[in-house]
């Protein structure tokens, strides 16, 4: 079955990895195969705009490259084709802030959602 | 064969990545599929969908856009097209030749992602007119995404 998984008010405020969940399924021959990433910003007069990238690789960018999140209200960035990655259980999942955002009143909050379902992929 | 808005499952699952996969749809995914909209005339801006939120607050994340043509009759001129809720009518999917290959339309997703709220009025724009041997040119508008409530800084 198709999920979308979303995780929710992830401040961007800060340069870093941050996880956002760690895939897990009881059956491990399953692969949750994730077929599109997207980043929301957070209602907000945005002032600077937060670079991210949204990965399970060792720099967190393979779902989502560098993105630049602009100041423009009400946008975000996802990335789909071409690729699309078959991740195992105990896969985490993460978000790296390379740029750190700002807003002029509160926190530079962003939020995320991964699509995907877990698969039994065949063997070679 | 089921229908769905007088469009069958067939065409459906074309322009939803659907057909032969057998994906299930994602829980809270929204397909909005606008009417048959006739492309003779240009310049011309017109309504096909007014986004409305379950919930108070909401908005519409529109993660992916498109326009199909009608498949019944050879496309003698191309129509060109975008989708927008502001002028100039290109905020959704950018000015698009829809071409006159059969049952051959136009999408546009990445990379960006935009939030709309309630109450949005979406128009396709005609910006080029399209004709068909019928002289009956009609494409089918279509946006997809889901509703949330967004987080507050």
């Amino acid at each position: 079955m198709e999920e979308r998984l979303e995780f929710n008010a992830i401040n961007v405020g800060v340069l870093g990895y941050i996880t956002l969940t760690t895939l897990t399924n009881a059956n491990p021959a399953l692969r949750f195969v994730i077929r599109e990433v997207g980043v929301m910003k957070g209602i907000g007069t945005w002032t600077v705009a937060a670079i991210i990238a949204v990965g399970t690789n060792a720099t967190a960018n393979n779902l989502l490259p560098n993105g630049n999140m602009t100041t423009i209200p009400l946008r975000g960035r996802n990335e789909t084709e071409p690729s699309i990655w078959a991740a195992s259980s105990g896969t985490q999942i993460r978000l790296r802030v390379l740029t750190a955002g700002a807003v002029a009143v509160g926190t530079p909050l962003v939020d995320v959602y991964v699509l995907g379902r877990w698969q039994n992929i065949t063997a070679a | 064969m089921s229908w769905i808005r007088g469009r069958n499952w067939v065409f459906f699952q074309l322009i939803t990545g659907g057909l032969g996969r057998s994906v299930t749809p994602v829980p809270g995914e929204i397909v909005i599929l606008g009417p048959a909209i006739n492309v003779q005339t240009a310049p011309a801006q017109i309504p096909f969908a007014t986004l409305t939120a379950p919930v108070p607050g909401q908005h519409f994340i529109l993660r992916r856009a498109g326009v199909a043509k009608s498949a019944a009759y050879a496309w003698t001129a191309a129509p060109h097209v975008s989708l927008g809720t502001v002028a100039p009518w290109t905020n959704i999917m950018i000015n698009s030749n829809l071409a006159t290959a059969v049952q051959q339309g136009s999408g546009e997703t990445e990379p960006d992602l935009a939030a709309y709220p309630s109450g949005t009025v979406l128009f396709i724009s005609v910006n080029i007119a399209g004709n068909n041997a019928t002289a009956n040119a009609r494409v089918y508008p279509f946006i997809i995404g889901h509703w949330k409530t967004i987080s507050i800084c």
